[in-house]
């Protein structure tokens, strides 16, 4: 962890404070100069703010003492989280174009040094199958292209988002709407480690916050302002990735949008994006494009099956899944063989990666 | 004058001789029944008396003590109706005494002097076998059942008139012997065919494995989807009974009353039980004031499906594992403590999730991710653990249903499993045990041992396809079956790579058993 300058850790302790949050952080600024000074006129906070919330200046006149002052960093060092301020040199300076851009961030990994050439996917909590395979693909030839992928770790195209770039190999940062070092939702256990292994995971939250609903919205405009430009991908009307898409549309930025089935609901967002103007996106090459972003490699993100070592019943079974997923007993008929051989190839395939298992006995290209 | 009537009377399966004791002298009319009677057999005064009177006899109207010994034991049930009645015709010289030692008897009257069918005749009639006894008198309705005893001569009496034309020697009694020897050869019949389920191989080809190794099996699917037409159409592949296990499951079902209309002398179809989930723990496992067998033991050598099981109490779900890995449940009371047999082969159904359509190809599933692991979760690990297939079962489509081609019919499927079967049984014996399933941690180490390229297998699919680690011992068994099926004396890499397959809860999209 990079140790903090006093003026930083004054930073971080005004912005821990129970409600302080950004606005009244930035007018507390505006009167005092720096936190160091809120620190030490407290007691006058009502008298220059009129407006200030008595309850949030009575939060940080109690805030004035050692042991919350050390029991706060103790908690930072223990639970592992780096800190990055607005006056640090690390911190993210794609984020300076917010109004209230988060004063304070914690995080986890490693802080990408360049934020241009990044992209923030957002989409639905519950996406369709093939949406979820298409946005991992397109992530990984995304990523491949070098390019940083953000997005926010939540369940469906989130973890998609993450996951491709990870397949990639690429860097990725998951902003979350809780506290960097809470994984949620929990069964991301996995994806977490893997994002702080390529990238990091980051949260304007003090240590120790639940995923509480106001936060997420808060979360969303970092994820709007992290990188250049924006991915929708399936959502519906009401959902996160609209408010994020406001947002970026707000700050200028350029947002894209993958079209789907228009008679599901998951389309709809994407689909309205469409209409009022957002870029469709149906391959890697339209967000280079538009974006002015040179390819750097090409690399063909279409595996071959010959790689995976298949037997002619092997490939058989491969031939079939090319048309679409299939269950056991589908390949049973379509094969005509008997269900024991098909079940064990399948086995064997899946360990080679040329096939995948997903919920209801079905099968598809992995 | 005093009578003695031999009487029986059951403790679980087993049980031991009454003696039935009438007195009638002189004095105040009177009827005292004494030797620890309940209700059933105090209430038998009064039919006895209507059943006299109305058979054309004299009710003698004297002092009558009736005693049942051994006097310390609990006597249950409507069953020394018939004994009393007939030491009553003795004692008041309405009969003859000269069979009386000879002959056992038991069974119930009504008023009109008519014997009706009681419960608990062959377990009855095995014990007073086994106590040296060699004629017994019961009702008719229930001689066909008794008559599967060898050795024992049965006679079958319609009321109580008859009995006492016998005791009279009036008439040469009707002996029915060990008449249905002769039938056990007769195929038995089961309501649901393999060929009459479209599609759905893969839990085909599981429900086959299990019944090849007697494993216990856990089909998964969306409501609609066959689950308990597959779990009926399994004792149809289950290997036939012998004549001991036809005796057994008949003992069981007699003690809970389940022959008194039964056509069949011995029941000869593997039993398949399908308790309701709001069965309460008692209704499962056996018990209340007589004792009586559960559904467990009702399930003894057969079937017992539990439909929806997440419904099932969790009581009733963890008292299970009990009987599951003895294959007996003891159940003790105040006054009595008793243990009926119950080795089943458990077949659980339940929906992939509350809503029921997690993983379904035409809908969509509303849980979260959380819904489908708690729903999953309310199985608990030790509870799952005995549980060797969990397979899920996809939505048939049309075109399957309607599909002209055939499928395999159970008697094939059979042919298999009874092949399997034996190959298990030479294996194992001499031991206590006689298919895969029962196999226990120190046996498995014996008798399952993959070669080095299958183990090299099991560590790469563990580590790729992250399986929890307690399906180990799973999988090993259920390749040692598969293998058995193919009549392969080694287990192969393929026969490792089929078992994967049936372990679909072990797979991380469940969520389940992991945090």
């Amino acid at each position: 962890m990079i140790e903090l300058s006093a003026e930083e850790k004054y930073w971080v302790w005004l912005s821990s404070i129970d409600g302080v949050f950004p606005k009244w952080f930035y007018s507390l600024q505006s009167v005092y100069m720096d936190p160091k000074s809120v620190y030490e006129n407290a007691d006058e906070i009502l008298n220059d703010l009129p407006h200030f919330p008595p309850q949030t200046a009575e939060s940080i006149k109690k805030g004035r003492n050692t042991f919350y002052w050390d029991g706060l960093f103790e908690n930072i060092e223990k639970r592992g989280l780096s800190v990055t301020t607005a006056i640090s040199s690390d911190y993210p300076y794609t984020l300076e174009s917010l109004s209230d851009p988060p004063p304070v961030l914690y995080y986890r990994g490693i802080l990408p040094q360049v934020w241009e050439r990044s992209v923030s996917i957002v989409g639905t909590r519950t996406p369709t199958r093939n949406g979820t395979k298409f946005l991992r693909s397109i992530a990984a030839e995304i990523s491949a292209q070098g390019i940083l992928v953000v997005s926010g770790m939540a369940r469906g195209i989130d973890t998609a988002a993450h996951m491709g770039a990870i397949d990639a190999g690429g860097k990725t940062v998951a902003v979350l709407g809780c506290s960097a070092e809470t994984i949620y939702p929990k069964e991301n256990r996995e994806v977490y480690e893997q994002i702080i292994e390529n990238g990091a995971v980051i949260s304007e939250f003090r240590p120790g916050t639940p995923p509480v609903a106001e936060n997420f919205p808060r979360r969303n405009r970092i994820i709007a302002a992290l990188s250049d430009a924006l991915i929708v991908s399936e959502g519906g009307m009401k959902s996160g990735a609209r408010i994020t898409a406001d947002i970026a549309l707000s700050l200028g930025k350029n947002v894209f949008a993958i079209p789907g089935d228009p008679s599901l609901e998951v389309s709809a967002l994407p689909i309205s994006l469409l209409k009022s103007g957002a870029i469709l996106l149906s391959e890697c090459a339209d967000l280079m494009e538009e974006m002015n972003w040179t390819h750097r490699r090409e690399k063909n993100f279409r595996k071959n099956k010959n790689i995976f070592g298949l037997d002619f019943f092997q490939e058989q079974i491969y031939n079939s899944l090319l048309k679409g997923d299939l269950t056991a007993e589908q390949l049973v008929d379509m094969l005509n063989a008997p269900i024991c051989s098909v079940n064990s190839a399948l086995t064997i395939m899946e360990l080679s990666g040329a096939v995948n298992r997903l919920p209801g006995n079905l099968y598809c290209i992995g | 004058m005093l009578a003695k009537v031999m009487s029986f009377a059951l403790n679980g399966l087993a049980g031991y001789p009454v003696l039935v004791e009438v007195d009638v002298y002189k004095g105040l009319p009177s009827y005292e029944t004494v030797g620890l009677p309940d209700t059933a057999v105090k209430e038998s005064k009064e039919r006895v008396r209507s059943a006299i009177h109305n058979s054309g006899f004299e009710y003698p109207a004297k002092r009558i003590t009736v005693n049942l010994a051994p006097a310390d034991l609990r006597k249950e049930g409507p069953i020394y109706d018939l004994p009393i009645a007939v030491g009553l015709l003795c004692a008041s010289g309405q009969a003859d005494k000269d069979y009386l030692k000879k002959l056992l008897m038991f069974g119930e009257l009504s008023l009109d002097g008519n014997v009706r069918p009681v419960s608990g005749v062959l377990p009855m009639v095995i014990g007073a076998f086994e106590k040296g006894f060699r004629y017994v008198v019961l009702p008719a309705e229930n001689a066909k059942e008794a008559s599967c005893v060898a050795g024992m001569k049965v006679i079958p009496v319609k009321n109580l008139s008859e009995i006492a034309a016998i005791l009279n020697k009036k008439i040469t009694p009707e002996v029915y012997e060990n008449m249905d020897a002769g039938a056990s050869t007769k195929a038995p019949e089961y309501e649901v065919d393999f060929s009459d389920i479209r599609g759905q191989s893969h839990a085909k080809r599981a429900v086959e494995i299990s019944a090849a190794g007697g494993h216990n099996v856990l089909l998964i699917g969306s409501p609609g989807t066959g689950k308990s037409m597959l779990a009926r159409a399994i004792p149809g592949i289950l290997p036939e009974m012998t004549f001991a296990e036809a005796l057994e499951v008949t003992k069981i079902h007699s003690v809970a009353g389940e022959m008194k209309n039964s056509k069949d002398g011995i029941l000869r179809n593997r039993p398949f039980r399908s308790p309701h989930h709001s069965s309460t723990t008692v209704a499962m496992m056996g018990g209340g004031t007589h004792i009586l067998p559960g559904e467990v033991s009702l399930a003894h050598n057969g079937v017992l499906f539990l439909d929806e099981l997440p419904e099932f109490s969790r009581d009733t779900r963890e008292a299970l594992r009990q009987p599951m890995e003895d294959g007996a449940v003891s159940i003790s009371r105040a006054n009595a403590k008793v243990t009926y047999p119950s080795n089943f082969m458990l077949v659980a159904s339940m929906n992939p999730c509350p809503c029921g359509y997690f993983g379904s190809p035409d809908r969509k599933c509303k849980c979260s991710p959380t819904q489908i692991s708690n729903y999953i979760n309310k199985i608990s690990g030790p509870f799952l653990d005995r549980i060797d297939l969990n397979v899920e079962m996809g939505n048939i489509q049309y075109d399957e249903m309607t599909s002209k081609k055939q499928a395999e019919n159970s008697s094939d499927i059979k042919k298999r499993v009874d092949h399997a079967r034996k190959i298990q049984l030479e294996r194992y014996a001499g031991l206590p045990i006689h298919c895969n399933a029962q196999l226990n941690a120190t046996m498995l180490k014996k008798y399952i041992h993959p070669g080095k390229e299958a183990q090299d297998f099991i560590k790469d699919i563990f580590s790729k396809l992250k399986l929890s680690p307690r399906s180990y011992v799973r999988i090993l068994m259920v390749s040692r079956t598969i293998a058995d099926l193919a009549g392969s004396r080694d287990i192969l890499l393929a026969h490792i790579a089929e078992a994967v397959q049936y372990r679909t809860l072990d797979r991380k999209y469940w969520g389940a058993h992991y945090d």
